[in-house]
Order: structure tokens, then sequence, then C-alpha cells
């Protein structure tokens, strides 16, 4: 039986792959291949303390990674096929769980008004209904000028295991995935009307013993409306229903609604950007990326003001506990504004101020942050140089150990220029952060140089390196750091053809030392790298 | 008869129209009518994309790139008038042609071909995000890291909060990232990608501590720079703040056990769904003896000292007594004066019948 699935698999695969290259043998004329194909050898060394380390601590491993992208054209008809592969081998676990995998396959037939495609594939519907990337198949009918129609199915999940590679033990939670899109404008394009249906199920056997796999589907109108070149609105409105826990002998099925509206205001001297949303604490989406049991209200403006002054500003809003589910309700608040402007001696200039507030109803959370902006920029022609201060106030009225004011000072300076046919940039920063502790009356200090150097050769030979310097002082002594890195890389491209043809090393040496207080902990990390790319 | 003639006229501008698209070259590759063409920076020599078209019965050949708000002279090498434009970022690049005929005649060719041009291939402008996503949370750059997540993210205002929380509670991070899957819209304007996160530092005491997720992250691009608009399974960035216990009890989680006769011993189950570890869960347990109607009487409470992220654990028991023969109805709450804030404060209670033998 396990062999029968075995060649099941196996021969999916085959029937992938000749259907990506059939195109091209049955037609050459008109595909278009591109291809790369990359060979990297990695050696790894920690010294010191290498449980810190994320790296092993004396290791050489290989990694070979490849892509095809085919599309061809076929002469005497609408249709293209298309279609990609990515494929890895490596033994090194830091890359790939697996010794060889395939990362991204998928190929399609694509027409004037339709498209047919199988592999992997991302789809987003909508904020409030499907939004998943997907192994599977979608088929688009219809074109964006009036009506078009979408469905799809497949299965959420970050490898094609069980399909055709061995599963893991520490994959993602899988997620079959359902749903389709009902697209259509009206009136010259300016008013576009959309049905949006998902449907979600967790695969029972991919989440713990004590997790709660659900089932999800989810409904939607969503909605845009251009009334003139000045003003646009657009609003979603959602309801979905949840199987909690499909696990249980009586699933309780739970429902709950989303929607948003907001307007785009677009004036010769002012924009601005509106929305109200409000999402249940029990509405849920194909995805999972929305939000949920919040209200929120967004004003987001640009004020462009004589003498080229623009003026941003913005006002946040929000409140959770909608169906008093919680014992307490957190509302946040977050005003800000920053102007734009030119000063003599084209001096670029930025002034801002953000306030944000987070409090309860319980008085468990009372949370402030200042944070005043300020930074100038100046080209020099040979050098571009920038300053910047921030000065960020928190205030915790819940934790008093927490009120900090933290000062931050920063310079940039880069530039590039040409000796003979060789290109120079350079650029250089040093940043100093200073906190201050309200309760403690005692401060961190923390300062970061960098400087980085990159030459570039008519042959294509380029040099690069970089170092950096962080000496972080804090007032408790016991996370003390001081951290170097360096970076150095060559690359070239050893050959180009008028085809296109690309042939390509870069070789790389990378050392970081940590170094702690005590000095128990310290440990530096070298890895030594040299990759061969060639592409078509 | 002008409808004949309409559909004659038609037929030659498409027959004309495609035969002059088929001329075309785009970055030295023939191009048909309506194609939709993608082109990188690396794709390019010297970051300009070269146009050609066959000069055959041409005197001169012009291109706009503005739809015709300006022209360019092509220039005539070989058989072929030829133009390179370098476009300053990404942008989709829509070309037209006023070609003059030998006979003085001018016509203009839109040959509908779109060129979506971005500078940065997607994969690798993706990446740099992770990247700096890596370095800024090092750097308890605060500013910088949020400026990677989009105004759309949801319940921003809180997750920079959370992120403030971070930086105030540990220090030395590191983080490591592998990149398990990248999809990309067909467009190349979004993108999910699987990413395993992991990440070690001190607290403020100086105490070591680990931890990893695997985060799918979702990635919209705004303004021609991609942005951060979801993280799902995010337990690592604003942990401090984020994270919540969940408790949750049913009514296959109320276990009883015999004892004496008219005796019966009562636990429960409770589960923590959520990702963090909950502390000092108080459990109550109530009986409204046989029958229904009955008010509810608490019979005591026990007390789980930690119930672990996405774990369970059983309480002591609780002795009940009731009458042989009848239904008699137990009620359990978990947290019952809400002192553990959670996502969903419904899930906490549940109700079972047991039958006195």
């Amino acid at each position: 039986m396990a062999k029968c699935v075995l060649c099941v698999k196996r021969g999916i695969f085959l029937a992938f792959v000749f259907c990506l290259f059939s195109g091209f043998i049955i037609s050459q004329a008109s595909a278009e291949i591109h291809a790369t194909q990359e060979a990297t050898g990695t050696y790894y060394h920690v010294d010191g303390q290498t449980s810190r380390s994320f790296y092993p601590s004396n290791r050489a491993t290989f990694l070979y990674e490849g892509s095809v992208d085919f599309k061809d054209q076929y002469k005497d008809s609408e249709f293209s096929l298309f279609g990609n592969i990515n494929y890895r081998s490596t033994n090194d676990k830091l890359v790939d769980r697996k010794d060889n995998s395939i990362e991204r396959m998928y190929f399609g037939l694509k027409g004037a008004a339709q498209e047919y495609l199988a592999g992997d594939f991302y789809s987003n519907f909508s904020e409030y209904s499907l939004g998943n990337a997907l192994k599977g198949g979608r088929i688009v009918l219809g074109d964006d000028k009036s009506f078009r129609f979408t469905i799809l199915g497949g299965i959420d999940t970050s490898k094609w295991e069980d399909l055709w590679e061995k599963g893991q033990e520490d994959s993602n939670a899988k997620r079959y995935v359902g749903g389709m899109r009902l697209e259509s404008k009206f009136f010259e394009n300016k008013l576009n009307l959309n049905f949006n249906y998902g449907y979600a199920h967790d695969d029972d056997s991919s989440i713990p013993v004590t997790g709660t796999p659900t089932n999800v589907n989810v409904f939607s109108f969503d909605s845009k409306y251009k009334l003139n070149e000045y003003l646009g609105f657009y609003g979603e409105i959602a309801q979905s229903f949840t199987d909690e826990n499909t696990r249980l002998s009586t699933v309780t099925t739970k429902g709950d609604k989303a929607g948003k509206f907001g307007f785009d205001l677009n004036l010769k001297d002012y924009t601005l950007n509106t929305q109200y949303s409000r999402v249940g604490a029990h509405f849920n989406t194909t995805g999972g990326f929305s939000s949920k049991d919040l209200e929120t209200w967004n004003l987001d403006g640009m004020w462009f003001l004589p003498a080229k002054v623009k003026f941003k500003h913005y006002l946040r809003m929000d409140s959770d506990n909608l169906e008093k589910l919680k014992s307490t309700t957190t509302r946040q608040l977050n005003p800000g504004g920053k102007f734009a402007f030119t000063l003599p001696w084209d001096i670029s200039a930025n002034m801002g101020a953000d306030f944000r507030k987070r409090f309860s109803t319980d008085k468990g959370t009372n949370e402030k942050t200042l944070t005043y902006t300020t930074s100038f920029g100046k080209d020099f022609g040979i050098v571009y140089s920038t300053l910047g201060y921030n000065r960020v106030v928190v205030s915790n009225k819940i934790s008093p150990a927490q009120e900090r004011t933290s000062d931050v000072y920063s310079l940039g300076l880069d530039g590039s220029f040409k000796i003979k046919e060789v290109k120079l940039s350079w650029s250089t920063s040093e940043d100093i952060e200073r906190v201050a502790y309200k309760e403690a009356h005692k401060a961190d200090f923390t300062a970061s140089t960098s400087l980085g150097l990159k030459a570039n050769f008519p042959s294509t030979l380029a040099l690069q390196a970089k170092t950096s310097y962080t000496d972080s002082d804090y007032y408790l002594h016991s996370t003390d750091s001081k951290n170097r890195k360096y970076y150095f890389s060559v690359s070239r491209n050893i050959m180009r053809s008028l085809l296109k043809d690309d042939l390509a090393f870069d070789v790389t040496y990378e050392r970081n030392c940590y170094r702690y207080y005590g000095g128990d902990n310290n440990y530096a990390e070298t890895i030594l790298k040299g990759k061969l790319n060639y592409k078509f | 008869m002008l409808k004949r003639l309409f559909g004659v006229l038609l037929f030659v501008f498409c027959l004309s129209a495609s035969g002059l698209a088929q001329d075309l070259k785009v970055n030295n590759k023939e191009v048909s009518q309506g194609q939709e063409v993608n082109l990188f920076y690396d794709d390019l020599d010297a970051g300009k994309i070269p146009f050609s078209r066959n000069s055959a019965k041409l005197k001169k050949a012009e291109v706009t790139f503005d739809k015709g708000r300006t022209w360019e002279e092509m220039e005539l090498e070989g058989s072929q008038f030829t133009y390179a434009y370098r476009p300053p970022a990404d942008e989709t690049v829509i070309p037209e042609f006023l070609l003059t005929a030998e006979d003085g005649s001018i016509n203009t060719e839109r040959p509908n071909i779109r060129i979506n041009y971005k500078r940065q291939k997607p994969d690798d402008a993706v990446e740099a995000v992770l990247e700096k996503m890596k370095d800024f949370y090092e750097q308890e750059s605060i500013d910088r890291f949020i400026n990677l997540f989009s105004y759309s993210y949801p319940d921003r205002v809180k997750f920079q909060e959370a992120i403030q929380n971070d930086f105030y509670n540990y220090k030395n991070i590191r983080l490591f990232y592998r990149i398990d899957r990248r999809t990309f819209e067909s467009d190349f304007e979004g993108a999910i990608w699987d990413v395993y996160w992991e990440r070690n530092g001190d607290s403020r005491t100086g105490s070591s501590f680990n931890d990893s997720a695997n985060i799918t992250m979702r990635f919209d691009k705004e303004g021609g720079v991609w942005l951060i608009s979801g993280l799902r399974n995010n337990t690592i960035f604003g942990s401090s703040l984020l994270s919540q216990p969940e408790l949750a009890v049913s009514s296959a989680d109320i276990l009883f056990t015999d004892g004496l006769a008219t005796q019966v011993y009562v636990a429960a189950t409770v589960h923590n769904t959520g990702n963090t570890a909950a502390n000092n869960v108080v459990v109550a347990f109530y009986g409204n003896g046989a029958g229904f109607g009955g008010p509810w009487t608490l019979q005591g409470t026990k007390t789980i000292s930690t119930i672990g992220a996405g774990s369970q654990a059983t309480t002591a028991t609780i002795l009940f007594t009731g009458t042989t023969g009848f239904n008699h109805y137990y009620k359990i709450v978990v947290d019952p004066d809400s002192q553990i804030p959670e996502t969903d404060e419904t899930n906490n209670s549940s109700t079972a019948t047991y039958v006195f033998p």
C-alpha cells in the first residue's frame, strides 16, 4: 500500500515535470525559459560559549538550489503555458530541515480572459475573507474590466509534504482551504462590487493533542466606488461561522461579524484617508491575519503647504472588548504629526511628534509614550549627510520602574566617487542612545559605529567590506555587552554572453564577536561562504 | 455597408497592429500584441530596457512612455530603430510608437504591451525586509523596526507598545530566521512566507532565555516598498505584552470517580490553548442537587499552580454527596473572578450530569 502511495506521488510529480517541459519540446521557437542554478559551500566555526550561538561549532555544509521559469506562447492560440519550479538539496539544517525538497512549483495556462493554475499560489480575496498561500488549484474566468470569477482550493502548508516529500515533525499546522470570488464593475468601472466566500478546515493530524482544530466559513461583500477624481469610498461587510473545536463530540459553532468603511479625499493641497472598522471577538478569516475584538478609527492626512512644506498627520483610536466578554476594556489613542520642509542651503528637515496612550477600564493598564523626532539632511555632492535626534518619554502608572526617557543622536554620512573606471561607495554612521530611568535615577548608554566600503570595477569585480561596533553599558551591569562584526566579500561575473548566460561567484567572510559582562558567555562566530551562480 | 466597411477596417487594423507588434523586441526578445513582460534590474544591461523595431518602410520612429506627453526619437541601427529606456524606479512601462513612413504618413502604434519593471527581484526585496527586521530588533531600534510594518497591520498601536515592552524586558537579543516557504501573488504585489524564527537573549536581570516560532508572514507592496501586513502564529515579536493564556473547559473535561455510597469525587481538566503559561488558576466547583432548577451552590475551589502554553492540567478532587438513582448536575468555572486576562472569557465554564448508582 505504502509503495502504491509512493508511486502515485511520483506519478504526480513526473506528470508535473512532463507538463512543464512538454511546452518547449513542442514549440521551442516561442518558449521563454529562465533558469538559475546556485551551489554554495559554507563553513561555520564558533569559539567560546557555543551554546549561545545559532550556528554549529565546527561544520562544513553544502547547498544546491535551482529554479526554472518557463513561459510558452502558442502561436495559433490565445493561451500561453507557464510554470516554475524551485528545488533544493542541502545538508545544512539551518537552511532546510530536509536534505532534498521542492521549495515552490506551479504551472498553468493563461488566456486573454481565463487562467488555470495548479501548484503554489497566493490568493487574497479581501481583508475579511480569504487570504492564503496554497498548494492546490485556481481557475479565473473573465477579466478585470467587467466581470471576473475565481474559484480555488488547496492546502495551506509550508512544504510539499505528504504529497512528494516525507513530512517533518516540526512542520506547521495544515489547513484545507477553498473559496470563490465574484467581481463585477459598473458605471465605467467607477463601482466595484464583489462577493467572497472562504472555507477553512484544520487538519486534525497536524494539530497537537492540546490544540483546537477549527472549521471556518466566511462570507463577505466588498465594494469600492470612485465618485470623482477627488473622492472615493470603500467598504466590506463579513460574517463568519466558526466550529471552535472539531475534536469535541458536540461542536459549538460561533458566528460573528466584521466590517469596515472608509473614504479617500484627494484635493490639490490636501489628502485624507479615513477608515472605521469593527471586528467581532469570534470573527475568523481563512488566513487568520485579521484583528479580533477591535473597533478602530483611523485618519491619515497630508497637507501640502506653501514653500514646499508638507504636514503629515494622523489619529488612530481603538477599543477592544466589544461584546463585553472580558473583564476589562482596553482603549488606545495615537495622534501624531510631522512637518517636512527645506531650510536655507538646501537642508531638508523633518520635525514631528507622536503620542501613544493605552489604558484599561480596570486601571490595570495605563501607559503613555511621547516621541519627538527631528532630522536634517544635506547633499554636499560628494557626500550626503543626515543628522537626527529622537526623544522618547515613557510613563507608566502601573509599573513606575518602566518610566524612562530615551535620547538618541544619530549621524550618517555616505557618498560615492570614481577613480578612473572604479566606482567607490562608502558609508559611515554613529548612533548614541542614553536611556534615563526615572525611578532608579540611573541610565543605560549604548554607542554604535558602522563603516562600509564598496568598490565596483568595470570587469564586474566587486569588493565590499563592512564593520560595526556596539558597546552597551546598562545600569544593571549584568547585561553589559560589546559586539564587533566584520564582513568582507568578493564577487564577479565570470561570463556574460549575448544570450544573457551569466556565471558569477561570490565569496564572503563574516566574523561576529560577542562579549558579555563577566566573560563566561563570550563567543565568536566565523562564517565562510563560497557561492557559484549560473543563470540563463 | 458601413458596418461591413467598419469590420474590414477593424480587421486590417488588427492585422497591421499585430504585424507591427511582432516586429517589436523588448530587452532583445520578440514580444506580441498585448503581452505582459516582467523585468528586473538583473535582467538588464546597465539598467536600461532596450526597445527595437523593424525599420522597413519607415523614415523615422519615436517612442513615448508617458502616453504621448514626451516623445523620444529612436536611433537607426542597421535594419532596426532602437531606444534604451532607463526606468528611474519600479514602474509599469507602456510604450507607444509614432511611426513616420517613407511617404511621409504618420501612424501611432499602440502594441498594448505592459512591462512590469522592478529594481529588486521580489525574493530579494522580501528577504531584505527580513534582514532589516532582524537587525532593527537586535539593535532595539523601535522606529526603524515598526516602519517595516504596514499602517494596516492589525492592532498596530498595541503591537508598537508590545515591541517597546520587549526592548525594556530583554537585552542582548539575537535572532535567527529560516525561510520555509515563499509564495507570491501573480502580480508580485503581495506575498505569504513561512519563516521559522528563533530568539535568544537576556532578561533585564541577566538570565538567559530562548524561544522559537513558525510564523506565517504576509507582505504587501505599498508605494513600491514591501511592508509586513500580517503575522500568524507570532509568539516572538511583542511577546512580552501580546502573549496571553487562553483557558477552556468543556463537559468532557469534568471527571467523576465513584466514592462510597451516595458520594462522588469530581475533578476538572483545564486546557490552556494560549501562547503563554497561566499561573495560579482557580477552579470553582458548583452543584445544584438532584433534578433541574436548583440554585448552584459553591462546594469548593481548587488551584492549579501552572498550566503551560498549549497544555492542560487536572485539579485535585472535590467530594460531593447525592441521592441514589437521581441525576445530579455539576458546574465548573475556571478563573471565576477573571483574574487572568484571556482572549476569550466565554469558554471558562461547563456543566455535566452524574447519576448516583
